[in-house]
């Protein structure tokens, strides 16, 4: 029986929450966890059907309303996703190298990967691109305007007559997970949802006339940004005819 | 094939709060387990046990109030631990006195008393009652348990926590009244 007298309520919580007042806030405590800890709390998080597996999560924030928003549109488009998964039998969801995350301060989201004793149980990752990807097919109109690469990242851009713009990055995963350098999407106004591209899930940022996808690949996380005037199909058919550069 | 999908919704939804939960906590829980285990490795223990608690529950911790959660996690963990604590040393829980059905008819009264009196008189009085009564009202008038859920969770017997709810009332009411009188 829950009390709705919010002086009882309020009353009780900061009388068990003092109890705890010496206990530093969770940044400031760095206990690694052994091998043996993670692999147990995580089979025990893996007990859920596949299909929910490496499903990007907010996480490590205070709760925000904007964040209670984003979660909600979240879980409807896993909800969506289940169902379409269901109809069209969809192949299963590819498993990644490590988890992303993504910490929203309430106007930007920032992709944060697994913490370091997962990483350190992953495969190795690679610290450099070794190998470039780019797409096999674009839409008609579309022209590679651009191409520049680093160690660390890659653009591609393609451009059409009325200025739509298609572009593909590719990141390593930073060995620091809670530190990307380069990417933050404006979360402020964006709606937030689930897709499958290229059998991997990614979250998908939709603001004005810019959709941002974010995925982490086999190896690498990618973005792509395009303007809204392509369909679903444009984009499905565009990531499947992604393979690695010659 | 709508019920399948709601139902994988809602387990979604209660997994991604319980990564939330334990990625927003871990450490926390691992200090106060340590705090009474003193070792690293049942701490780890304990950690686990507290955290299976925690998914059996989620259902009923709403995620989004940073307070009542971090209330919950850290109750949970702290019990966790001193089971283990018990485990090792062999003690068990031992009623010291003969218990009979506790009848609690404290209910009403304690409801229209607290709500008497201000945020402070209340907090003032909760910290001369003993945490471990503390917790039981917590997880009772916070979180909805019922005495079988708490007893559950804290990993003590029902008639234990029934008691405990009764008595951490009832010395509430005398402090509370106490101070109407000294009104």
């Amino acid at each position: 029986m829950k009390t709705g007298n919010n002086n009882l309520r309020d009353a009780l919580l900061e009388r068990v929450l003092a109890e705890y007042k010496n206990v530093p806030v969770e940044q400031k405590i760095k206990y690694e966890f052994t091998p043996a800890f993670t692999k147990k709390i995580n089979s025990l998080l893996d007990k859920t059907p596949q299909s929910e597996r490496n499903i990007l999560y907010f996480s490590n924030r205070p709760p925000t309303k904007a964040g209670r928003w984003a979660k909600a549109a979240l879980l409807a488009a896993v909800l969506i996703s289940c169902m379409v998964l269901t109809v069209i039998a969809a192949p299963a969801i590819c498993d990644t190298l490590v988890r992303l995350f993504f910490r929203d301060d309430g106007g930007n989201c920032k992709p944060v990967f697994a913490q370091e004793e997962e990483r350190q149980a992953a495969e190795i990752i690679p610290t450099e691109i070794e190998q470039i990807y780019s797409f096999d097919y674009v839409p008609e109109g579309y022209v590679l305007t651009s191409h520049s690469s680093t160690p660390l990242q890659c653009i591609t851009a393609w451009e059409a007559e009325d200025s739509s713009k298609l572009v593909l990055s590719q990141y390593v995963i930073p060995q620091d997970g809670n530190n990307t350098q380069w990417f933050a999407v404006n979360s402020c106004n964006a709606a937030i949802y689930t897709v499958i591209i290229n059998d991997y899930i990614a979250t998908a940022f939709q603001e004005d006339d810019t959709t941002t996808y974010l995925w982490v690949g086999k190896e690498y996380y990618f973005s792509l940004q395009t303007n809204n005037n392509l369909t679903a199909s444009d984009i499905m058919r565009i990531t499947q005819n992604m393979c690695p550069l010659e | 094939m709508l019920s399948l999908a709601v139902s994988q919704l809602s387990d979604t939804s209660r997994r991604l709060d319980l990564e939330e939960i334990y990625y927003s906590y871990r450490q926390q829980m691992m200090h106060v387990a340590n705090q009474v285990l003193r070792n690293f490795a049942d701490a780890e223990d304990a950690v686990q046990n507290a955290f299976i608690r925690i998914a059996q529950n989620i259902h009923r911790i709403d995620v989004d109030d940073e307070k009542r959660v971090k209330a919950y996690v850290l109750t949970i963990t702290r019990n966790a631990a001193i089971d283990l604590y018990n485990q090792k040393n062999k003690f068990q829980e031992v009623s010291l006195e003969v218990v009979a059905e506790t009848q609690d008819d404290t209910e009403d009264l304690f409801e229209k008393t607290a709500a008497q009196f201000q945020k402070a008189a209340l907090k003032k009085a909760l910290a001369k009652i003993p945490i471990e009564q503390t917790e039981v009202l917590l997880m009772k008038y916070i979180y909805g348990f019922s005495y079988k859920e708490i007893a559950a969770a804290l990993n003590r017997k029902e008639l234990t926590v029934k008691q405990q709810a009764v008595r951490g009332k009832e010395k509430l009411l005398r402090i509370l009244k106490a101070k109407e009188v000294a009104k």
